[in-house]
């Protein structure tokens, strides 16, 4: 018994495997609770992968390297996000240096407010590294997060909440403004909750979905772009 | 398919390699991204084997981010430590962009005289 559990364990393909039915599960659950924001596969599947290691007293270090070929896809899948920017950008053309010019205002603003709270809170230096991806799209997020020193799992959590919260509040809010326009909503969802915020926008409409899948490309380059040159300065 | 991994993995190379040679901080895969989309604009359409590769690929986005997204079991610590800064950070972040950020678009299309 405790051979064949080792065997197991040591299989080299025992990450993949875990990790492909831990997100499998996600996906059916996620699909069977009408996909509600919270329960996005990736978060059943991280907590499947979790629960796990830890039952069977894995160290993350091995799961992580059992499975990395699944991580090493992260790379390609992200370039890969040109396509559907492509698509969104040739729609929305004639708008593109105010929408240009609102990412980069606004990116800034929500980026050192936050870093500005945590400063102010005494928050630790990880913390601080792993905050200002937090409105852009979880893939980008964790390659910019690691190229700034921060924790890339950490910032997959900041980014995940973020989308979760602004997914729930951001049409509301916006109601309550009186912002009636549906590309000016979309563009605020896009841009302040990332996929989230577009899965939510599309449920009002076409426009308000196409806007807010441009305005959450176009933070999340912007912000890789950016953020890295910002962060080297400071140091 | 397999021509359109080609691309993925050669567009990513060649942001490697520059990211590599000129000493930029920014992540390959962006900049692998950022020529993916200037070709896509030199060329005006999607290939067909582009179009496969993205429809096969990007579905299973969230299943390559759940290998180092499991690292948070490493840092319950810190995350206990900042919970209250971590919760206000992005509460507070979040509703004043909200707030602000569809006056801001309507502000600059105006000023270049864009009808929305």
């Amino acid at each position: 018994m405790n051979q064949l559990f080792s065997v197991i364990i040591q299989f080299p393909l025992f990450g993949v495997l875990i990790t492909v039915a831990a997100f499998y599960l996600g996906q059916r659950l996620y699909l069977k609770s009408h996909r509600h924001p919270v329960l996005q596969p990736v978060v059943i599947g991280m907590a499947v992968v979790i629960g796990t290691v830890i039952m069977l007293q894995v160290p993350y270090e091995s799961y992580y390297e059992s499975s990395y070929l699944l991580h090493a896809m992260l790379g390609p899948a992200t370039v890969a996000l040109a396509i559907p920017l492509f698509q969104n950008a040739k729609r929305i053309r004639t708008l593109l240096l105010p929408i240009f010019l609102t990412v980069l205002v606004g990116g800034a603003l929500t980026v050192s407010m936050a870093a500005g709270i945590l400063w102010i809170l005494g928050a630790n230096l990880d913390t601080m590294l792993s905050m200002p991806t937090k409105s852009i799209t979880t893939p980008i997020a964790m390659i910019v997060t690691e190229q700034i020193g921060g924790i890339p799992a950490l910032a997959a959590m900041f980014v995940l909440l973020t989308g979760a919260l602004g997914a729930m509040i951001g049409i509301p809010l916006m109601n309550r403004m009186g912002i009636q326009d549906q590309g000016v909503k979309g563009f605020t969802m896009g841009l302040t909750a990332h996929a989230l915020g577009t899965a939510r926008a599309l449920e009002e409409g076409e426009e308000c979905g196409a806007f807010s899948a441009l305005a959450m490309s176009i933070t999340g380059v912007m912000t890789a772009l950016l953020l890295p040159f910002v962060v080297a300065w400071l140091h | 398919m397999l021509v359109g991994l080609l691309y993925l993995f050669l567009f990513q190379l060649f942001g490697h390699a520059t990211v590599v040679l000129l000493g930029l901080p920014i992540p390959s895969p962006v900049m692998g991204l950022v020529y993916l989309f200037g070709f896509l604009l030199i060329k005006g359409h999607i290939p067909e084997p582009l179009q496969q590769v993205a429809s096969v690929l990007l579905p299973l986005l969230p299943l390559f981010l759940i290998p180092a997204s499991a690292g948070i079991v490493e840092h319950g610590e810190l995350l206990k430590d900042d919970a209250l800064a971590i919760a206000l950070a992005i509460l507070v972040s979040l509703i004043v962009s909200i707030l602000v950020t569809p006056y801001l678009f309507m502000f600059f299309a105006r000023l270049f005289r864009k009808t929305l």
